[in-house]
């Protein structure tokens, strides 16, 4: 495994120790990138979509980690709450005239029972204990009304279509931020309409850059063009790691998990 | 954020769950949206209401919803005003209040601000 996708940080020891990792691993990453993010990140997966599209009229949900919100004007006869830890996607979902709110996955507010689904794309993979994310996903199922049912996905280990090898679960995945997406120049703020970029993080090469201990920052250059390097804390999931997380919450079930695209798309229903 | 989503809300803490709603509103800033009447919607939706949170805060926005909620779920006038309330109107600036533990949650530019502190999320490990 490429050096940079190394853990740079000790195990955390504790939920606060981990707490500490997502904050500075995760969520100050994100703000960081947001801008940078939402100029890549507009397409959806079909398989969120369908799922997103079959609900009926009038029905209410909410997506736990919205990001850039991506999904959340998918289907516009259901009522999708976005939320997010990280204040900018709150704030680029909001923008879009979508229902944004900045919370914390681990203590969402809504009351118990109430939502007829529940979607979670892309963010359990983010935490970074087996304890944290157990509390995450009985978080979600907890919102749900009896019958309820819980999207969830996250990366898997075998990267075959994005091209990566890793050798290990626990990883550091770079992203490329564009000088334009820097939030320290506020004045390129009105350009990220720009969906010419050529970066993802799939197809980073950064192995000339100065990275180090801290979250990110370094400057690198690929191909004429400065970047700043950050790097984003990821657990990724194998097989049969749904079904064991699952286990740990009484109360329901899994309906469906298949591997696609490098993602476990898990369908599970709250009894 | 709109009135239905307000209406799903609790307070954040652990300890709330179950009592942390409705949250107490105080609005002092709204924005009233245009989306169009949509029948099914409001139809599908009202048995997923908490009344007592609706109830709360139609006086504020000058809706109407009459006394007799239960008796009007058929009257299109009643849905009507129901729609501009929890659809059309949304807060950009104000407080929510657990009724509970009386934390209070800032909203600003239309997001509400559900984040507790550190020492808040980590308070019965050091006590
Ligand atoms: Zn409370």
């Amino acid at each position: 495994m490429a050096d940079e996708n190394k853990i740079k940080f000790p195990e955390p020891k504790s939920d606060r120790d981990a707490y500490i990792v997502e904050n500075s691993h995760v969520h100050q990453i994100y703000d960081k990138i947001a801008l940078h993010f939402d100029s890549t990140r507009y397409k959806t997966w079909p398989i969120i979509e369908k799922f997103l599209l079959e609900l009926n009229t009038g029905l209410i949900g909410i997506d736990v980690g919205c990001g850039n919100g991506k999904y959340l004007g998918v289907n516009k006869n259901v009522h999708l709450i976005g939320s997010d830890i990280c204040s900018n996607f709150a704030k680029i979902s909001n923008e879009k005239g979508f229902e944004a709110l900045i919370a914390d996955g681990l203590l969402l507010p809504y009351k118990s029972d109430t939502f007829d689904f529940a979607i979670s794309i892309a963010v359990i993979h983010h935490f970074s204990t087996f304890e944290r994310r157990v509390d995450a996903l009985r978080e979600v199922v907890r919102t749900l009304k009896p019958g309820g049912i819980f999207l969830v996905t996250a990366w898997s280990i075998t990267q075959k279509w994005r091209g990566k090898n890793y050798d290990h679960q626990d990883v550091m995945v770079p992203w490329l931020l564009q000088g334009q997406f820097s939030t320290s120049k506020k004045e390129n703020e009105n350009n990220n309409n720009n969906k010419n970029s050529t970066t993802t993080d799939s197809n980073n090469n950064s192995e000339n850059s100065n990275t180090n201990s801290s979250s990110g920052g370094n400057i690198t250059e690929k191909g004429g063009t400065k970047y700043e390097v950050y790097h984003r804390y990821y657990h990724l999931f194998e097989d049969g790691e749904f079904e064991r997380l699952f286990k740990e919450i009484p109360g329901c079930e899994i309906i469906k998990n298949d591997l696609d695209h490098d993602n476990y798309n898990c369908f599970v229903r709250k009894k | 954020m709109k009135i239905l989503t307000y209406n799903m809300m609790s307070c954040s803490k652990k300890q709330c769950v179950g009592k942390g709603h409705p949250l107490k509103l105080d609005c002092t800033e709204s924005q009233t949206l245009t989306q169009d009447f949509q029948l099914e919607f409001i139809k599908n939706m009202i048995p997923r209401l908490d009344w007592d949170g609706i109830r709360a805060v139609a006086p504020m926005f000058n809706i109407n919803l009459g006394d007799n909620i239960e008796g009007q779920l058929e009257n299109e006038e009643f849905l009507k005003n129901l729609f501009k309330l929890v659809v059309n109107t949304k807060i950009i600036k104000g407080k929510l209040t657990c009724p509970s533990c009386n934390r209070e949650y800032f909203i600003e530019n239309g997001i509400p601000n559900m984040l507790l502190r550190e020492d808040e999320i980590y308070q019965d490990i050091k006590e």
